[in-house]
């Protein structure tokens, strides 16, 4: 059901972006090569820099900002100076910033005390409310919207959002919530598709879900996802989407930001004899990469025989490669990796012996082995999750037998 | 495994010796202490598993420089092997002829065994047999293991790469392991990224108290502007003070010209011009009004003598009767005269007659009325004679009478009453003499008559005299009346006592009174007769009396006639009323000519009148007159002549003068009609400046100078002011009191005030540089998003080394109790066996061993079912159990590790019979295995005699 005429010629450009998540902490990363430091650090900013950026080239009308611009409620002080530095910018273009805060970046009850430029409007916690974007004088789009005000907002909002003065002819929902049938997030503010499709705005600016999906096509119901990738599930392109609504139609671009990519590469090593063939596997999987990339490495032993580097080796072959990679302007970094061999058979001296590991192994509770650092005095703060990390008994397992076989059958 | 021979090339005490040892029999090594028997056993345990550089240093033979030796053995699967082991190599030498290393030897031959291992199976000596008696569990189960796993080579080193790399990742106590680093650094990160957001929670409060410290910073500054303002302000007026002082006095003096209303414009000047046109005017006018003046006195002064119109016309109408007035006057005195002569006849007549003149003057004399009067005269004298005759018969008759009944009263009061006749007669009869006695009565009645009426005079008289104080008030006079009435009261008195007497005096009958009564009859009788008389007389009177009256009747119609008569004529003619009708006729002829004469003196009269009038007229003219001329007394004709003359001669000089006037008023006017427009301008010039006349004016005029000097002043004083002050604050320091002292005062409470503020103002602007820095420093630092990014970097990676560590302990825990299961199901196959050589070795004293449990300690249980610990067996017994368990634990592992035992002097606490039995076990395994036996006592040596060896 499509209510409300657009009697104007006037088109209407802006950006959609979504879980910006300035000055987030990356996950998974450990130690960083200094080259390449501060670029991953500050990936975030870059990223806005670079939404400031084709906001400034398109020469859009506004940037919607739904949700999370921030990462922590407390949010630090350099992202909302880099964030204002940014409004800043946009504002020296004439180009209007509409935000709302997430359940990352809740008010909490009090104001900014950051007092952004004109051109920004933050749209208050609680209840939906709507802004008028006037352009040329002409009240040209109705933006609808609320800020969270506590980390949970668990009702469904999409009642709330009435449209509101007809005779305008935009009307652009934005919601920093989720989808009810995804379960990856915690629902928050949660929707149907079919409420939202339902309603009669011309444009659903959706926010809260990091994997960009484009629910709806018409009405457009978006989510850009986040504008940058923080951990090995967050990979490939990240960033927002160019919209362009005209009386005509509506077309939705999705343009990448992201200063950094994760990516996964898989490496067959199966038929590797040396080292030196694994290096050369790995660089065959590199090659297509061509953006700044945080590379989580797989190598894959797909034969019977055992994959005989050590861990040691693998390492000392990855810094090399590393020291390699991130010599090149878009540089590549392999951050981690991960051996993956088919279970080998077992070949065991005493039966008795294995068949005690074996049951052992299927008894072991893990909390009670994770108990000495979980109660660590440090340990306790940052360790207690290891006690659900169950696949760890079965990494200790292959690892042992892995072990055992090699000292069997000796070198 | 078997050892067949053990050649020494130089091992200790031994040099260049071999040993050649038979299979599966019990070797029996015998000699004295220090002959070298341990160091046989070292060397054997040298070939087999080396010693380290420094042990050995301990075993270099002092006689030899060789080093080391060979033992051939026995294996199972590589058959006869020599082992040599010098001290820089161990040589394998295989009976294929082939050579090995070392690790071959310890892979294969030894399998795992090492010389700790070997000597916890398979060596035991005295020294041992202590270390049952602490030996716990984890002693025992590592012993059971190690021995009873074919593989467990692998799981040592598997789980000593683990240990390894546990200890390496993380020691729950430690700090250099990488985990305990690693969580050492996320922890300080944390702690790092904690006050550092905790600093950044301090940003909002930090802007929003700058900003409120801004706010007050400003209020601040603008209160000591104000303040600055202020003492400038104090100080300016304490230095103007004295031209603000000079300035109120000066408002406060204007202030009472303030309801002085308008002045003209060069009202003064103005005054004066017009003063000066109006003055000679003035002053002309002046003498024209007086000269005036002077001419209407004059004018008044002719005017006074001048007489009025009438007043001449009088004059003129007086002096035209003067000729007459004249005549008159000596007419009046002759005629009045003549008048007078007339009326002296008249009077004389009308005396005679007794008529008023005026009386008859006016009636009517009728010729008849003498005739009448004649009649009526003669009438008149008959009545009057018949009246006298009736008057002087009544006289007598009534006189008569009167005089007959006095003196019958007076005959019938003497009379005495008949009591007192009779008392009388009594007295006379009695006593014959009372004649006397009515004498003296009669006196004392003429006594009391006399004194009575005194009394009544007095009475009267008293009376008067009382209301004559009554009447004047005098209280005195009271004395007087009051003095009368005592004396009245006293004559009374006296009267009463007269009575008195005389009532005594006829009481008592004595001679006088007797003479009295006779008297008193007597007279009585003789009044009696004469009374008798005096009633006939009294008789014949009144037959008189009728008589005269019957007369008296008749002559009483006859006057009444006459009277009638009479009072006819005096109604015609009520003149004669005086005069007895019988004369009327006598004096008609004299009324006549007095009638006459009246009618002559009126007319005469009437004439004098009439000129006495004219010239009463004329005299009252020359009075009114003359009354018209102050200071006249009376004019006489020649005066009014007189006056006539002069009044034409003054009458002309009038008109002159009055002619004269004329002119002058007429000039007076046009100059009073100048004036008046000159005074006009004046007037209008008084009235615009509010005022009735010229003092005020001038008044006003020079309050006018004053106020203008005042204002000027005013005005210099206050430009003077308002170089330095605002016109509010001029105003306001008008209205306050303040003087000198106070403004140092103020002044200086005000700098301290400043001062004040202005240190405050420091402490507030360092205060907000400091919040600025703060501020800036957060709004620039990039440290808490630094120390955040390190801290989820190093939080993931402690994680993943934590995950390391976990994988570690879980394959290590999971290692450690597969083996312990494993080893558990091997303790029960040894604790079996133990049992069963430690009953045996105590002749079944005790029939069970139960391994320790734990830290606890081996416990045997006798045959009383009493269980004990090791340290409450006596030493042989501890010995034997730890022979029995070593021989238990090499019999169940022999199996899979055949190894030679090594028994050194290990029953030096056994009883004979425990020695025996002892012996007799070590034989029955014989058969299966070596056994090599240390022992210096000979006493054992004998038990495996003949293939005993003695050492030396």
């Amino acid at each position: 059901m499509r209510i409300g005429v657009i009697i104007l010629n006037d088109s209407l450009t802006f950006l959609h972006a979504a879980d910006v998540h300035l000055d987030s902490p990356f996950r998974g990363l450990t130690s960083l090569p200094e080259a390449i430091y501060d670029e991953v650090k500050n990936s975030t900013f870059t990223t806005l820099d670079h939404l400031v950026h084709v906001a400034i080239e398109k020469n859009v009308d506004f940037i919607l900002f739904v949700g999370d611009v921030f990462d922590e409620a407390n949010r630090s002080i350099r992202a909302q100076m880099k964030f204002k530095e940014a409004c800043e910018k946009l504002h020296a273009h004439h180009i209007f910033v509409y935000v709302s805060y997430g359940n990352h970046d809740y008010t909490d009850g009090t104001d900014d005390v950051i007092v952004y430029p004109n051109n920004v409007f933050v749209f208050p916690p609680g209840k939906v409310t709507s802004t008028t974007f006037v352009k040329n004088g002409i009240e040209l789009a109705n933006i609808y919207g609320f800020s969270y005000e506590k980390r949970a907002v668990t009702e469904n909002k999409v009642s709330e959002y009435v449209m509101i003065d007809r005779d305008i002819p935009y009307h652009i929902a934005t919601l920093h919530g989720a989808l009810n049938e995804q379960t990856d997030h915690a629902s928050y503010a949660p929707f149907q598709l079919s409420e939202l499709r339902a309603t009669p705005f011309h444009y659903w600016a959706l926010g809260h879900v990091h994997e960009r999906t484009v629910l709806s096509v018409d009405p457009p119901i978006v989510y850009p996802g986040n504008m940058q990738g923080r951990h090995r599930k967050e990979r490939g392109e990240r960033g927002c989407y160019y919209v362009h609504m005209s009386k005509e139609k509506t077309t939705t671009q999705f343009i990448p930001l992201q200063a950094v990519t994760f990516e996964e590469v898989a490496v067959d090593v199966t038929e590797c004899a040396s080292i030196f063939d694994v290096e050369r596997a790995v660089q065959r999987e590199i090659v297509p990469l061509r953006e700044k990339t945080l590379l989580s490495l797989t190598l894959r032993n797909n034969g019977t025989n055992r994959f005989s580097f050590t861990d040691e080796t693998i390492k000392e072959l990855l810094d090399v490669v590393n020291e390699r990679l991130i010599e090149q302007e878009e540089w590549i970094y392999i951050y981690r990796y991960d051996v993956y061999e088919k279970q080998k058979e077992r070949v065991l001296s005493d039966d008795t012996f294995y068949a005690e590991l074996e049951t052992t192994f299927a008894q072991l509770s893990l909390e009670e082995i994770v108990q000495d650092v979980t109660t660590h005095e440090i340990g306790r703060k940052f360790l207690t999750n290891l006690a659900t990390e169950d696949e760890l008994i079965e990494r200790a397992r292959s690892y042992l037998l892995n072990e055992l076989g090699r000292h069997e059958e000796g070198e | 495994m078997q050892f067949q021979r053990a050649t020494i090339y130089g091992f200790g005490r031994w040099v260049d010796k071999t040993f050649a040892f038979q299979t599966d029999s019990i070797h029996c090594f015998y000699g004295e202490n220090e002959v070298g028997k341990s160091t046989l056993q070292q060397f054997i345990l040298f070939i087999l598993f080396g010693l380290p550089p420094r042990k050995r240093t301990k075993f270099y033979p002092k006689r030899s420089n060789q080093f080391g030796g060979s033992l051939t053995i026995y294996h199972d699967r590589f058959g006869v092997v020599t082992i040599e082991r010098t001290d820089k190599e161990c040589r394998c030498l295989l009976a294929d002829g082939s050579e090995r290393d070392e690790a071959w030897l310890q892979q294969t031959v030894l399998d795992g065994m090492t010389e700790s291992l070997y000597r916890s199976i398979y060596a035991f000596s005295a020294r041992d047999l202590l270390f049952i008696r602490q030996m716990k569990r984890r002693d025992l189960s590592d012993v059971l293991f190690s021995i009873g796993l074919t593989g467990a080579t692998a799981i040592y080193d598997v789980e000593k790469e683990l240990k390894r790399r546990m200890d390496q990742l993380f020691k729950r106590t430690g700090k250099r392991p990488v985990l305990n680093e690693a969580l050492a650094k996320t922890d300080d990160l944390f702690q790092k990224v904690n006050s550092l957001q905790q600093t950044e929670a301090t940003y909002s409060s930090n802007v929003r108290e700058k900003i409120t410290l801004e706010k007050k910073l400003q209020q601040l500054e603008k209160e000591v502007t104000t303040l600055r303002e202020k003492i400038a302000f104090v100080k300016q007026q304490y230095d103007l003070y004295p031209v603000l002082s000079e300035y109120k006095t000066v408002c406060e003096k204007l202030k009472r010209y303030e309801k002085s209303t308008p002045f003209p414009e060069r009202g003064v000047t103005r005054l004066e011009e017009i003063k000066e046109q109006l003055i000679p005017l003035e002053s002309e006018h002046h003498f024209i009004t007086k000269r005036i003046e002077q001419i209407n006195e004059e004018c008044e002064q002719l005017k006074d003598e001048l007489v009025h119109h009438t007043v001449y016309e009088k004059m003129q109408s007086v002096l035209q009767k003067r000729e007459t007035y004249e005549r008159y006057v000596m007419q009046i005195d002759e005629e009045s005269r003549q008048i007078d002569e007339i009326k002296k006849r008249i009077a004389h007549v009308s005396r005679e007659v007794g008529v008023d003149v005026t009386a008859i003057a006016c009636s009517e004399l009728p010729y008849q009325l003498e005739q009448q009067l004649a009649q009526l005269k003669r009438t008149g004298e008959h009545l009057q004679e018949k009246s006298d005759e009736l008057q002087q018969s009544f006289h007598v008759q009534t006189e008569k009478e009167k005089r007959l009944r006095t003196e019958k009263e007076k005959l019938e009061t003497n009379l005495l009453k008949e009591s007192d006749r009779f008392r009388f007669q009594d007295v006379v009869w009695t006593f014959e003499n009372r004649v006397t006695r009515q004498q003296t009565s009669a006196w004392e009645a003429h006594q009391q008559k006399r004194m009575k009426r005194s009394i009544s005079v007095l009475v009267l008289f008293s009376v008067l005299s009382l209301l004559f104080p009554l009447i004047f008030h005098e209280n005195t006079l009271y004395v007087i009346p009051i003095g009368l009435f005592l004396f009245i009261l006293w004559q009374y008195r006296a009267l009463l006592q007269v009575n008195e007497v005389v009532k005594r005096e006829q009481k008592a009958i004595t001679e006088n009174e007797y003479d009295e009564a006779k008297r008193q009859l007597e007279t009585n009788d003789e009044q009696m007769t004469k009374l008798r008389i005096i009633d006939a007389e009294l008789q014949q009177v009144t037959l008189e009396r009728e008589h005269w009256e019957e007369e008296k009747l008749l002559f009483a119609q006859k006057e009444s006639e006459w009277i009638q008569q009479v009072n006819r004529l005096l109604e015609a003619y009520p003149f004669l009323e005086a005069i007895e009708p019988i004369f009327w006729y006598d004096i008609v002829e004299k009324l006549r000519e007095l009638q006459q004469l009246d009618e002559m003196s009126k007319r005469k009269n009437s004439e004098l009148e009439r000129k006495r009038t004219y010239v009463k007229e004329t005299e009252n003219e020359l009075r009114q007159l003359s009354n018209l001329f102050p200071n006249v007394d009376v004019m006489t004709m020649a005066d009014v002549r007189d006056k006539m003359d002069r009044y034409e001669s003054n009458e002309k000089k009038f008109v002159q003068l009055n002619e004269q006037l004329e002119t002058m008023i007429r000039e007076r006017d046009l100059l009073a009609e100048k004036m008046t427009r000159y005074k006009a301008e004046k007037t209008k010039l008084l009235s615009s400046a509010f005022v009735n006349d010229e003092e005020s004016f001038y008044e006003k005029a020079k309050r006018v100078i004053e106020k203008e000097e005042l204002t000027e002043q005013k005005e210099k004083l206050r430009s003077q002011l308002r170089a330095t002050f605002s016109e509010i604050a001029i105003r306001n320091m008008m209205t306050e009191e303040i003087n000198r002292s106070e403004l140092k005062m103020a002044f200086d409470a005000l700098e301290l005030e400043i001062a004040e503020k202005e240190a405050e103002l420091t402490k507030m602007n360092r205060h907000i540089a400091a919040l600025e820095v703060e501020i800036t420093q957060l709004e620039t630092s990039d440290e808490r998003s630094e120390a955040s990014f390190q801290f989820y970097v190093q939080r993931d990676e402690t994680y993943e080394l934590a995950k390391r560590y976990t994988i570690y302990k879980i394959a290590f825990q999971a290692l450690q109790r597969a083996k312990e299961s494993y080893q558990a199901k091997f303790l029960q196959a040894v604790m079996q066996k133990t049992t069963d050589y430690f009953s045996y070795l105590t002749d079944g004293k005790y029939v069970r061993v139960y391994p320790p449990k734990e830290d606890e300690l081996f416990q045997v249980e006798a045959k009383n079912n009493i269980r004990y610990t090791v340290e409450e067996l006596s030493e042989g017994t501890v010995d034997q159990l730890y022979i029995a368990l070593r021989l238990a634990i090499g019999n169940v592992m022999y199996k899979r590790c055949p190894f030679p035992f090594m028994i050194d002097d290990a029953f030096l606490h056994f009883d004979d019979d425990r020695t025996e039995n002892f012996i007799q076990l070590l034989r029955s395994f014989e058969e299966e295995r070596q056994l090599f036996v240390f022992t210096c006592k000979r006493s054992i040596a004998t038990y495996f005699t003949p293939s005993a060896v003695q050492v030396e």
